[in-house]
């Protein structure tokens, strides 16, 4: 199973404040995987000289619970793509300082129930 | 669909004072009734702690008086206690390109060689080393509002007043468990001997787009916050 994030239109996932975040995730498995939704959020989270802190600013369903791969059941890897828009934040902007830096996260997690949860992240900027 | 942001959801620092008011936190009050036991218990434990700060900072005072700088520093400190000052602001909620006037009001005037006013945004990042939690600071920028190397400062001309420009592309300000960022507004008192005092002003710094809320959740509450 794998989860592939990519954001668009902005190939460098540079976003004004406030401005819709927008993209899509790539889901592929081999076969039929049952999950329990598909939750995409953005987060921000410190880094530097001091412990981390993060914070999920939003989170959306991006897919129902059910299956993946349904639609083309078969032999070899299946893939669902799914396009996402989520509301726009209006701080904190991206930092990149001596001590503290802050970046802003798109996180997608497929949950499965006692299983991990395949996950992938991809950085955007806000400014 | 995600809710709308609310300031209160942000990690923006949440303003605390009316325009114009001095630059300080107010202190909340516990309101509820304090059992006997716990004044039994806690009230010696108390007393006793404060005799140990008590005589931690006269150690800490008499080894800098050995120096030349520390006898500098406390006698600053003591002179900048004995004259207050006051730090006011224009507007205690600025955003990245804003002018901000600001007043500094001496309570007791008196001689002075030197007064500097400072626009300061510090980085404190505060991490665990070991048992102990450690905040390390970097100044990001320094802006010099106002240097009077002859300052002239009297009952009745009791109030020196500058302004600055936040710099457009300033970072906000910014507050997380382990992380800050902050902007304040600082002033520098070099008394007779080079005898200096320092003291500082908490401003808050928002993003253009969250002021507007800001001042929107102020009107909504009846002005104060």
């Amino acid at each position: 199973m794998s989860v592939t994030i990519t954001i668009r239109p902005a190939g460098d996932g540079v976003f004004e404040r406030g401005s819709p975040v927008t993209g899509e995730v790539e889901l592929s498995c081999q076969g039929r995987l049952s999950h329990s939704g598909v939750k995409l959020e953005l987060l921000w989270e410190t880094s530097g000289k001091g412990t981390r802190d993060s914070k999920v600013a939003r989170e959306i369903d991006l897919l129902p619970p059910g299956e993946l791969g349904i639609a083309m059941a078969g032999p070899g890897e299946q893939s669902t793509r799914v396009p996402f828009s989520v509301p726009g934040v209006e701080a904190p902007l991206t930092y990149h300082g001596t001590l503290i830096k802050i970046e802003w996260l798109v996180r997608v997690r497929v949950l499965r129930k006692l299983r991990f949860d395949p996950k992938n992240e991809a950085g955007v900027v806000i400014v | 669909m995600a809710k709308l942001q609310s300031l209160e959801d942000l990690p923006v620092p949440q303003p605390y004072s009316k325009p114009g008011e001095v630059l300080g936190r107010q202190l909340g009050t516990a309101t509820g009734k304090t059992p006997l036991w716990v004044y039994i218990i806690f009230g010696p434990l108390i007393v006793l702690l404060v005799v140990a700060l008590g005589a931690l900072l006269l150690v800490l005072m008499a080894f800098m008086l050995l120096t030349p700088s520390g006898r500098d520093k406390i006698a600053g400190g003591w002179l900048g206690f004995r004259r207050p000052i006051a730090i006011e602001a224009s507007a205690d909620l600025v955003s990245p390109g804003d002018t901000l006037e600001i007043a500094v009001r001496f309570m007791r005037p008196g001689p002075l060689q030197r007064v500097r006013v400072l626009l300061r945004c510090t980085e404190h990042a505060t991490y665990r080393r070991g048992t102990d939690s450690v905040t390390d600071t970097h100044v990001v920028e320094e802006i010099e509002v106002l240097d009077d190397t002859d300052p002239h400062v009297s009952e009745t001309a009791n109030i020196i007043r500058c302004e600055v420009e936040v710099p457009p592309a300033a970072m906000h300000s910014f507050r997380s468990t382990n992380n800050k960022i902050e902007w304040e507004v600082v002033v520098e008192r070099t008394f007779a001997a080079r005898r200096t005092d320092e003291q500082e002003g908490t401003l808050v710094v928002l993003p253009l787009g969250l002021r507007a809320k800001a001042e929107q959740d102020r009107t909504l509450s009846g002005g104060g916050m």
